[in-house]
């Protein structure tokens, strides 16, 4: 069976040839040196020798080099041709020259790099007659230096850079430079425009020598969408793309028309994340065709991954400078004074109203306590304030007193510890309202409030308050009262009032109340019948005012009621007359004259009614306040005698005190009694009187006090005084009150002159003008006293005569006095003026009417 | 002594004020006082304690100064008790313009001082010590 033989022999030694082929091979690809010879005659090369090993490093076999002389040039990297042409000559020369690192093209199109070392050999007479080159394959060596010297700069470049596309600027242009060995030579970057969802070119870079002038331009002015395009497939992909020859592939890439005119041939892009967000692409062109490289890939994924932290790390800045931006903007305009402060007190920062407050600025205040910017004592209060946040670590609300201009202002403060992840504080948060503005309205309004409630319990009129928007009412028990009703006798609502309304008067009424709410008319004031409990019609004067919201809408109104009948009675009266007598024409001018002369006394009664009628009332309510008051003063005045008799020892402060106590129920007394004097001024008894003894007799009463003020007393009294009805008694409380006014306004001593004259009205210049209730001509006594104090500054003239109001200091005077005075001279038809003489003091001038002349 | 001091019974609803007017007077060691802030129990209260004098308040609930004062003057027992009042309700000018009597008895109007109380025991019982002037 030779040829069975013979076959498996052939086999077998095909397969020994297949093997050692395979060695052969594998043994080639690990050889990464080889070394040539060249033969030197007379200085010029005359023959080249490739050693075993060539075709490893170069791809090219020796007899490829035996049959191209030429190949071993052409094989060098075109820009690398000068450096290997010197080096040669430099061998040449007879010199040994440093081994050189220069590219080559290999035989299968890629650069690689390679180190070539020379040996020059020389003959016994030192000519060079050889020399050898070791060349050895140094691709991976530069690979990984160009790869590490590529993420040095990219990280130095983004490390370095302010923003994104500066960065982008270089990082392209140090990918393609250091990566010129294996030559990309355009280079782009895309990023995301989230909001069209399209992918714009931000970026471009191109090798000088590359005429890619075009593809640049056009891939700037296009936009992509996702999967169009190498950037739009990286991004459908979520993945780096290589494509190692664009040309060799059919395209439907708007930018490919370009690209082969460019020449373009390899290309590879890959993804930019930022987080896990796709944020953009960055890609890469070669002229040459560009076989995959995935060590190169790994590091531009990397450098991708770089660009991505960069992204983030920008954004978070953003966010976090833009979240301080945002929070110091709400400090700054909110009208609370702000501060953050570390657990040790010290200001971290401050809003524009405390630094507009405190007149102090947030860089001045960092890191500084309230100890630098308060007095100590208030800033001892805000730290303890501050502690006790911290030791509760609860929002705590203080009432905190802060100097602001000089003046103490209260703020409410509610202050905070802010805790970190783990409920540790690192800042205390206080803002702080300034509400001395709110405490003075709400004390004055406590005030008001109380004041009106004095007044309803007080008035004779009935008072009303009308809930606009509901149709309650308050009716208060006077209103009640007048129409014979008991306080739960009457609904509190608006009908209650309709149902009293006479049926007559009804219409007119609604109207009239519907023209004042709807603004055409600006004041109401109703003369309606209202039905009395037992049947019968009583005249009723309402007043009020409303009350209106922004929009002018009324909401609420409120007034008065004051009882008219008595007075309509009259009139119906008179107008009965006065049809009566007009039928007698002879008898009508003498009637008339009677009835007007009936009608004027009757408005004179009508206001003292009216005047009584208030009286009356601030009488009842002295008298409760009296009772109410005086019991207290009693106890009082009782313990001080008791403490007085059983502190022994003799302490002066003790005496002091007790004697304090004393003066002070004395005080209260004193305005206790004013206030009763105010309102008994209703038994008015009157009779003819020496005006001139009377003001003695209340000189004599206040004597001690005269002496005391070191006062002379100037009389100037008229001799043929014709006496004046008046009630004694009362005016002695008129001359008194005025006196001990004029000793007061001359603490430091001076004249209290007293004149009396008698005078016809209207004689006298300084008594003209309607706030006189006389009649030209008619005959008046005038009292005036006069002081050389100081004299009343001019505001406060016009509210001399109001209740309560004083310019006397406080504990002196009660604001009653002249109150008192008035309403005395009010009820004998009197006139008084009080006014500034001008060469200084206060002069008072009392007038009143002499009813029939006889002097006393 | 005890026997030679004066008894004052005090009406007033105000406890305070009854204590201390108490505590004042026997301070002084010529008066024992009693003191009775219901009115309506101070009749039983002066049969009972026979006062020399009664101060006696006017404006108090259910049964007034006034009122009781008539009851006093009804019981066989007080009928001749000098009556003061002790009030509030007028001031201390008109007490003294009417010489201390309105309706022709006594009057103190509070707040009065203890001096002025004294004075007024004195004006109408006589001076400490001597004999009581009212019925005993």
């Amino acid at each position: 069976m030779p040829t069975t033989v013979s076959y498996k022999e052939s086999k077998r030694a095909e397969q020994a040839v297949q093997e050692s082929e395979q060695r052969y091979k594998r043994l080639l690809a690990s050889v990464t040196d080889y070394v040539y010879s060249v033969t030197v005659n007379h200085g010029r090369p005359v023959g080249t020798a490739h050693g075993p090993g060539c075709q490893a490093v170069t791809g090219y076999t020796s007899s490829d080099f035996d049959a191209d002389p030429f190949l071993w040039y052409r094989m060098i990297y075109s820009e690398d041709r000068p450096a290997v042409t010197a080096q040669a000559e430099q061998v040449l020369k007879g010199e040994t020259p440093p081994p050189l690192e220069h590219r080559i093209v290999h035989k299968d199109g890629r650069l690689r790099w390679i180190r070539n070392t020379p040996v020059p050999h020389k003959d016994d007479q030192g000519g060079l007659n050889a020399y050898d080159g070791l060349v050895s394959d140094i691709t991976e060596r530069k690979r990984a230096e160009q790869f590490l010297a590529v993420q040095y700069l990219v990280t130095r470049e983004l490390g370095e850079a302010s923003s994104l596309d500066e960065a982008l600027r270089r990082i392209l242009e140090s990918i393609c430079s250091t990566f010129r060995c294996f030559l990309w030579d355009v280079a782009a970057f895309w990023s995301l425009d989230a909001q069209a969802n399209v992918l714009h070119c931000r970026r471009t870079w191109r090798a000088p020598a590359v005429p890619a002038e075009e593809f640049e331009a056009v891939s700037r002015s296009f936009t992509l969408a996702c999967g169009v395009s190498l950037p739009g497939e990286v991004w459908a992909a979520g993945e780096p793309v290589w494509i190692p020859d664009m040309l060799a592939l059919p395209s439907k890439c708007p930018r490919a028309p370009y690209a082969r005119k460019a020449g373009l041939h390899g290309a590879c892009a890959f993804p930019i994340r930022d987080g896990e967000a796709f944020a953009g692409v960055i890609e890469l062109f070669s002229q040459q065709i560009q076989p995959l490289d995935s060590d190169m890939m790994r590091v531009l994924m990397t450098v991708g991954a770089q660009i991505g932290q960069f992204l983030e790390r920008k954004k978070a800045e953003e966010r976090h400078r833009l979240g301080e931006t945002r929070l110091q903007a709400i400090l700054d305009n909110s009208p609370a004074v702000i501060h953050l402060k570390d657990t040790q007190g010290r200001y971290i920062l401050i809003n524009r109203r405390f630094e507009q407050l405190f007149q102090v600025s947030r860089e001045r205040v960092a890191g500084k306590s309230p100890h630098d910017v308060f007095p100590q004592e208030t800033a001892a209060v805000l730290r303890n304030d501050d502690q006790k946040v911290l030791a509760t670590l609860t929002p705590l609300e203080f009432e905190e007193t802060l100097p602001v201009d000089g003046r103490l202002h209260t703020y409410i403060s509610v202050k905070f510890p802010l805790l970190d992840a783990d409920g540790v504080p690192y800042a205390l948060c206080g803002i702080s309202t300034d509400i001395t503005e709110r405490k003075r309205v709400e004390l004055a309004l406590r005030q008001s409030r109380e004041r009106l409630a004095l007044v309803i319990q007080g008035s004779s009129d009935g008072v009303w308050d009308w809930d606009v928007t509901t149709n309650e009412v308050y009716f208060s028990t006077r209103w009640k009262n007048m129409l014979g009703y008991a306080d739960e006798e009457v609904d509190h609502h608006f009908s209650a009032w309709e149902r009293l309304l006479h049926p007559d008067d009804r219409e007119r009424a609604l109207a009239h109340i519907q023209a004042y709410l709807s603004g055409q008319t600006s004041t109401y004031e109703l003369e309606h019948r209202l039905r009395h409990k037992d049947g019968s019609y009583r005249w009723i004067l309402s007043r009020g005012v409303a009350l209106r919201d922004t929009a002018g809408k009324p909401v609420r109104m409120a007034g008065s009621h004051v009882d008219l009948t008595e007075r309509k009675q009259a009139e119906e009266q008179l107008q009965r007359a006065y049809a009566e007598l007009s039928q007698n024409e002879a008898a009508l001018k003498a009637a008339l004259q009677k009835l007007q002369t009936a009608n004027e006394e009757l408005q004179a009664t009508q206001l003292q009614l009216i005047q009584a009628a208030k009286l009356e009332s601030v009488g009842t309510l002295a008298a409760g306040v009296a009772h109410e008051v005086k019991n207290p003063l009693q106890t009082i005045l009782m313990g001080v005698d008791y403490l007085a008799n059983n502190l022994s020892g003799g302490n002066s402060n003790t005496t002091q005190v007790l004697n304090d106590m004393r003066d002070a129920v004395t005080r209260a007394n004193v305005i206790v009694r004013e206030l009763l004097q105010l309102s008994a001024a209703t038994d008015f008894a009157p009779r003819e009187e020496d005006l001139n003894a009377l003001l003695e007799s209340s000189l004599r009463l206040i004597n001690s006090e005269i002496i005391a003020s070191r006062i002379t007393v100037a009389r100037k009294l008229s001799a043929d005084l014709p006496s004046v009805r008046l009630d004694r008694n009362k005016m002695e409380q008129v001359f008194i009150n005025l006196f001990i006014n004029a000793l007061q306004a001359m603490s430091q001593g001076g004249v209290l002159t007293i004149t009396t004259r008698r005078r016809r009205f209207g004689e006298d210049l300084k008594m003209r003008g309607p706030a006189f209730p006389f009649k030209p001509g008619e005959l008046v006594v005038i009292t005036e006293v006069q002081d050389t104090g100081e004299g009343i500054h001019e505001d406060h003239l016009p509210r001399i005569f109001d209740p309560f109001f004083t310019t006397k200091p406080t504990g002196i005077g009660t604001g009653l006095g002249l109150s008192v005075v008035k309403k005395i001279i009010d009820l004998h038809g009197g006139a008084i003026d009080i006014r500034n003489a001008p060469l200084g003091g206060v002069v008072v001038s009392l007038m009143l009417r002499v009813e029939s002349e006889k002097t006393p | 002594m005890n026997n030679e001091k004066k008894r004052i019974l005090v009406v007033d609803d105000e406890p305070s004020i009854t204590r201390l007017l108490k505590l004042n007077l026997e301070q002084t060691g010529d008066y024992e006082v009693a003191t009775e802030n219901i009115s309506k129990a101070a009749l039983a209260t002066a049969e009972d304690f026979r006062p020399d004098l009664i101060l006696l308040d006017v404006m108090m609930p259910d049964l007034d100064g006034g009122d009781l004062a008539g009851k006093f003057q009804a019981s066989p027992t007080t009928k001749n008790v000098p009556i003061v009042f002790l009030t509030a309700a007028i001031t201390r000018e008109e007490v003294r313009a009417r010489g201390g009597l309105v309706g022709g008895l006594p009057f103190l109007a509070k707040p009065v001082n203890l001096h002025e109380v004294l004075a007024c025991l004195e004006r109408r019982l006589g001076a400490p010590g001597a004999p009581a002037a009212a019925n005993r």
